[in-house]
């Protein structure tokens, strides 16, 4: 069901993201938008690959982040203190302080693991018997004494917080657990 | 409105989609609904896509499940990786990495910090290398069969077969098909009135196919399946990929669940596909290629101008002791020739003779490095 552009975006953009919350965070005054920030920069590149694909995905990528901080700026009544740099002069920075690192897929699996064990028991078990060894939902729900809609969710709230470890942390600090919720990418 | 919330909450709903996608009881009351969200903001479709790319590389995980006994959860930690702060500097380059399959990549990453292995079930069975092809034959094992003494009565009974790491095997099937399975391969088999069906879990198959017009034959790996009526095609499955390559007559892919008839892709003799993800690629392969795709089936590889990196990547798949470039300024050299699969010794030679290689022997794994 995924479209040829989804599958553009899922192979050449979203391996940047750990590289973009990490900029964001650094450049963005204010933290608590950064997921905000994230989503609208993925809407404006995946809207502009409808028409054409950019050659390089990844300097569209952040040159669309750093416009669409620009124009945040611009419109927005409040001036940050922090935040009159031109983001302009940022870009060299990008690749100078977080230079794109295809993590191996043992970098990948150690990632995995600790997203993995930060989950809550409950949460743990389900992600276990429903990725790892494969069981459906219902044969999950008995196994764990469960209703399936407890599997089920389970596995939603599991999924978001792997996401975080395939995407966003390439330099291996996986989100804990406890700052789920509230603060994910507030990467030490 | 908070907008970072907003964003969050489209997240959680994303994967609130998924899960119940993934959940079982999916229905296209519940398909409209889902893609009546997707279609109503791109932040909903990137949402998704993002939710439903992790799960797929979350698959990763399954080498955690190697070598731990059915219906455990291992405690946390329980992994054997360096703490984050002190991670080796010496890890092996991504490609060799890539090349183990899940126990190796285990054993290489744990020292022992797993459970120690119960004998009772089968995914632990880890023969050592084999010295010939014949005892590698014979360590081909039937898993299990169902259905007992009742078989020849039953209507629909399942075979399973699996070859160990370095193994051949051809498994002739009571319809009078015959299957033949490549090195560390697993196949389920159920023949039923109405349809042969067979489960590809992991590795490689040639299959030559009896002609029954009432009674197709079908080989489903993953969301995809491949159908057959009286053909031989081979079936080579990468993670959830396929590589589908017809010799006779011609075959049928087309992803499970879809009713719809146009999104088959038809394969004709002679012509190789390859999935990925969604999408299907079609290939006429000149005949040499042909018998190099195949010439497992005699015990041999064959490289023909073939980069070192995936020449090695090969070999890799029929033993348990890994090869490792460890050098990248020779992952390209070009080379050729027809190899036993099982004889590692003579492949490791000639590049030590014929090209600028060391070849270093360790007890469990092989280094090459630039000399």
């Amino acid at each position: 069901m995924l479209t040829a552009l989804d599958q553009w975006f899922a192979t050449e953009i979203l391996p940047h993201e750990g590289v973009l919350v990490r900029y964001l965070t650094r450049v963005w005054p204010n933290s608590a938008e950064v997921l905000d920030l994230r989503q609208d920069i993925y809407v404006r590149v995946y809207e502009s690959a409808r028409s054409a694909l950019p050659t390089s995905p990844k300097a569209f990528l952040f040159a669309t982040a750093r416009n669409l901080m620009t124009d945040r700026i611009r419109r927005s009544r409040v001036v940050f203190i922090d935040s009159t740099q031109d983001f302009e002069s940022l870009n060299f920075l990008v690749d100078e302080i977080s230079p794109e690192r295809r993590l191996s897929a043992r970098q990948e699996l150690r990632n995995l693991a600790r997203a993995f064990d930060s989950l809550s028991e409950k949460c743990r078990n389900v992600v276990w018997l429903r990725r790892v060894e494969g069981l459906s939902q219902r044969e999950t729900a008995q196994r764990l004494e469960l209703h399936e809609g407890a599997v089920e969710s389970q596995l939603a709230r599991g999924l978001r917080v792997l996401a975080l470890a395939v995407f966003g942390s390439a330099d291996g600090v996986g989100p804990s657990h406890e700052r789920e919720s509230e603060h994910e990418y507030k990467h030490e | 409105m908070n907008t970072s919330t907003n964003s969050a909450e489209i997240e959680a709903t994303a994967a609130s989609w998924f899960a119940k996608r993934e959940g079982g009881d999916w229905n296209a009351a519940d398909q409209a609904q889902l893609e009546a969200w997707l279609d109503s903001s791109t932040a909903h479709r990137i949402a998704f896509v993002r939710i439903m790319t992790a799960w797929e590389r979350s698959g990763r995980l399954k080498a955690l499940g190697a070598g731990v006994p059915e219906g455990t959860i291992p405690p946390r930690g329980a992994w054997g990786f360096a703490p984050p702060s002190k991670a080796p500097a010496s890890m092996a380059p991504r490609e060799h990495v890539e090349s183990m399959s899940g126990p190796e990549l285990v054993a290489a990453l744990s020292e022992a910090h797993l459970p120690r292995l119960g004998a009772s079930s089968p995914r632990f069975l880890r023969l050592p290398r084999f010295s010939t092809r014949m005892r590698a034959v014979a360590a081909l094992l039937i898993v299990g069969t169902a259905a007992g003494t009742a078989w020849y009565f039953s209507t629909s009974h399942t075979n399973s077969y699996r070859t160990q790491i370095g193994a051949l095997a051809t498994v002739p099937l009571s319809d009078g098909s015959k299957v033949t399975l490549n090195t560390d391969s697993q196949i389920h088999v159920e023949l039923s009135p109405a349809l042969r069906r067979v489960k590809l879990d992991q590795g490689e198959a040639f299959f030559e196919v009896s002609k029954d017009g009432a009674r197709p034959f079908v080989v489903d790996i993953a969301d995809k399946r491949v159908i057959a009526v009286g053909t031989q095609f081979s079936v080579r499955r990468e993670n959830d990929d396929i590589r589908v390559l017809v010799t006779e007559g011609r075959v049928w892919i087309e992803r499970r669940g879809t009713a719809d008839k146009a999104a088959q892709t038809q394969l004709a003799a002679g012509s190789e596909a390859r999935t990925s993800r969604t999408a299907v690629l079609i290939d006429r392969p000149a005949p040499v290629q042909v018998e190099q795709l195949l010439s497992w089936r005699t015990g041999y590889i064959i490289f023909r101008d073939t980069a070192l990196a995936d020449a090695v990547a090969e070999f890799n798949r029929y033993s348990a002791r890994k090869i490792y470039i460890e050098d990248p300024a020779i992952a390209g050299i070009r080379i050729g020739g027809n190899f036993r699969s099982g004889d590692a010794d003579a492949f490791l030679w000639l590049l030590h003779s014929g090209f600028p290689i060391n070849v270093e022997q360790r007890s469990d794994r092989i280094l090459l490095t630039k000399r």
